[in-house]
């Protein structure tokens, strides 16, 4: 995270000159937090030697004080989490830090804070304004992003302008950590390409109800895109791909119609960036059963359809996939709940499926369980030729670096044709099976058919354990 | 009915003002003309409330007697002109629910919109008005008790005087309109002095009694408008019981609109 600016933020807010200024932020506050346990286990050990088991902690705690008759307010929630065996996953963030003013018809806010924009279940596409916190696991965890934000409230909808400064960088799971890139992702690297790294960004987003049943939502990026492509590094004895961020510009719609119980969302995006341009939606309908059975129960049905007309070039793991859900709410007094999803791509038959529950135990407790099938995952077919392998990555969604693509074809290209392979190896064998190793890696990184290899995603088994304080 | 037993009813209460009351009811007045009346008249005396401000305790008993509470706060707005009712509610405990809020637009015409919101996600959510029947925060209040409803959402049967606890009530029966409500009928005591419905029986879609609210401690706020301290609902078929006990009530303390609106509902604290 960016531990600069909390650092500033903590001598600025605690030097005494500024005390007095500050003194209303240190009165009739009031803290409260989370704690969690959580221990995973998985079916097998990891493809590169990962443990099978891991425990992890992390603690959010909030402090929040208003003054002004509640005109003005702070809030601030720092998180930190510890990882057994993922020091990537080991981490420190601000999720929010801002100050909140409102008035008659509009309010500011102006720090860190983490914004929300969707409407679908399996996967918000217009959701932009914050970086995703990869490493949680949960991919609706974002990191905070420091921002202005000025909100007006109108009969015609809620108009919101932001100002975004200060981009953060996705995480992602490190060497030893399990869910990770069958090549690490050099975090420490990133590179950005035609736009600055505290470029400043810029939203805005309209939403409003029409008639009894319907809410629209419009909105408009621009700035760094959060989605990083990658490049290969072309070492294959230290073989690492590494974040490159550019700008985009995307339009985002959302829709939400709610008619008795049924309920029919899309959210949609148009994208365009000096590397391409494309559309990709997301949409589907659900419907609830209510009290069944004539117990307090509901039960939820979702169906979703992903769809990115870059089909197989998107970066993304879903491009026309189909996700079914079921979420069944029990309504009793420890707001038991499971969650039944699964996505399905049925082109290439890859499926993953995952089981939810959770339950509240006395007044400050709640467990968590989670688990996840990889049922079908695509597999590799071997054999082909080094050229091919070099032609495929640099023709995948995965490379963005046109010349150094050209460079490593001519090279990978050269080590076959001319030099045979052992030219590498300083005549130690343990290093060709790395190489060959790295070989099938780059060839799996590029056969973006197949998406969820990309993720090293063996099934796996979670238990969380929530105190709230 | 129901009115009184909604959460904005309870801040929308009846006015001392002890009419000689229901004489009006002339000699032609069927029953459900007569049923109409009385809960016209409950629903004036709550008029000019303005806005309200409470916190209140939900206390859940299951059969075995075990216990666990909720501890919310409530904000109302009186409608104005065509806007209806607006109520906002914050939940404190239990711990993991804290900041989730409920925004309820209550209309006279048609269904109430809803809205939740879910802080953990930062989203606020759309309540399908279908979903009226079920429990609310897992207690034997449903969202449909705690929402709030206008006169004209039901048809009334005027049934017979009875005495309850000393206090002479008209009893009146209520359909409600709503094919989603999740009762067939309402039958409701209502004190004959100041039009405050003391105690309810609920009957579910098979027509079997379901539910018993029993209101009170009234307390009178600002000269005109009565409020329960406590709220017991009692559930015959399953044995539960919520009790809901309203505290640190407030009237006209000057809450405005900006407080009831979408983006309110996300920094409601």
């Amino acid at each position: 995270m960016n531990k600069i600016a909390v650092a500033a933020l903590a001598m600025l807010v605690l030097s005494s000159p500024s005390y007095a200024l500050f003194e209303p932020l240190f009165e009739d506050g009031t803290w409260s937090a989370e704690m969690n346990g959580e221990w995973r286990y998985f079916n097998d050990p990891g493809e590169f030697g990962q443990s099978k088991s891991a425990f992890s902690y992390s603690a959010q705690a909030e402090y929040y004080v208003d003054w002004n008759d509640g005109e003005d307010s702070f809030t601030f929630t720092p998180f930190v989490r510890l990882d057994q065996i993922d020091d990537n996953r080991t981490h420190l963030d601000l999720r929010e830090a801002y100050w909140g003013h409102v008035g008659e018809n509009w309010e500011t806010k102006l720090g860190y804070t983490r914004i929300f924009w969707g409407r679908t279940e399996f996967l918000n596409l217009v959701d932009v304004v914050n970086q995703k916190d990869f490493v949680e696991g949960d991919t609706t965890e974002k990191l905070g992003q420091p921002l202005f934000q000025l909100s007006l409230v109108h009969d015609i909808g809620i108009l919101d302008f932001y100002v975004l400064a200060g981009f953060r960088e996705r995480t992602f799971q490190g060497e030893d950590g399990r869910l990770r890139a069958p090549i690490v992702i050099d975090v420490d690297n990133a590179r950005y390409d035609g736009v600055e790294k505290n470029n400043l960004d810029l939203a805005v987003r309209w939403s409003q109800p029409i008639g009894d049943n319907l809410e629209v939502a419009v909105s408009i990026f621009s700035g760094t895109n959060r989605d990083p492509r990658f490049d290969f590094n072309y070492d294959l004895f230290d073989p690492k791909l590494i974040p490159v961020y550019t700008r985009m510009d995307q339009f985002g719609l959302e829709l939400e119609y709610i008619y008795e119980g049924w309920v029919v969302k899309l959210e949609a995006i148009a994208v365009e960036s000096p590397v391409e341009s494309y559309t990709a939606a997301v949409g589907g309908v659900e419907y609830t059963f209510d009290t069944v059975f004539d117990s307090d129960i509901d039960v939820t049905l979702i169906t979703e359809y992903l769809w990115d007309e870059r089909g197989s070039d998107s970066a993304g793991f879903f491009e026309h996939d189909v996700g079914i859900g079921t979420r069944i709410t029990f309504n009793d007094e420890q707001s038991t709940e499971i969650l039944i999803g699964g996505i399905i791509d049925f082109d290439t038959n890859e499926a993953l499926y995952n089981i939810e529950a959770s339950r509240r135990i006395g007044d400050s407790w709640r467990v968590e369980i989670l688990a996840m099938v990889v049922a079908e995952r695509g597999e590799q077919e071997l054999g082909q030729s080094v050229l091919e392998i070099a032609n495929s990555l640099a023709n995948s969604g995965f490379t963005s670096d046109a010349i150094s693509t050209q460079f490593a074809i001519d090279l990978l290209s050269d080590i076959v044709e001319e030099k045979g392979l052992l030219f590498l190896f300083n005549g130690e064998i343990n290093t060709y099976g790395e190489f060959v190793e790295t070989l099938q890696q780059v060839q799996r990184l590029a056969d973006t058919d197949r998406k969820l290899s990309i993720l090293e995603s063996d099934d796996y088994f979670q238990i969380e354990v929530k105190y709230y304080y | 009915m129901l009115k009184t037993v909604q959460l904005r009813k309870i801040w929308k209460p009846m006015v001392a003002v002890a009419l000689l009351a229901m004489p009006l009811i002339g000699h032609t007045e069927t029953p459900e003309e007569k049923g109409l009346a009385i809960f016209e008249e409950a629903d004036k005396r709550g008029d000019g409330y303005v806005d309200s401000k409470s916190g209140m305790l939900m206390v859940l008993k299951d059969k075995r007697g075990n216990t666990s509470k909720r501890q919310m706060r409530v904000k109302g707005l009186e409608g104005k002109g065509d806007d209806g009712d607006k109520t906002l509610m914050i939940f404190d405990t239990p711990k993991d629910q804290k900041g989730t809020a409920l925004l309820t637009f209550s209309h006279t015409n048609k269904d109430d919109d809803q809205w939740l919101y879910l802080p953990a996600l930062k989203r606020v959510k759309k309540i399908a008005s279908k979903k009226k029947s079920g429990p609310f925060m897992g207690s034997e209040f449903s969202f449909e008790d705690i929402g709030g409803s206008e006169v004209e959402e039901y048809d009334y049967k005027y049934l017979r005087d009875e005495t309850i606890d000393g206090q002479k009530c008209f009893v009146v029966e209520s359909y409600p309109k709503d094919k989603y409500s999740g009762y067939t009928r309402v039958v409701s005591w209502v004190d004959q002095e100041h039009y405050r419905t003391l105690k309810a029986e609920f009957y579910d879609r098979k027509k079997s009694h379901l539910k018993t609210l029993v209101a009170t401690g009234f307390t009178l706020y600002n000269d005109k408008f009565w409020r329960p301290d406590m709220l017991e609902m009692v559930n015959l078929q399953t044995g539960k019981s919520t009790v809901l006990k309203t505290s640190d009530t407030v009237f006209g303390s000057g809450l405005k609109s900006s407080a009831f609106n979408k983006n309110a509902l996300k920094r409601a604290r």
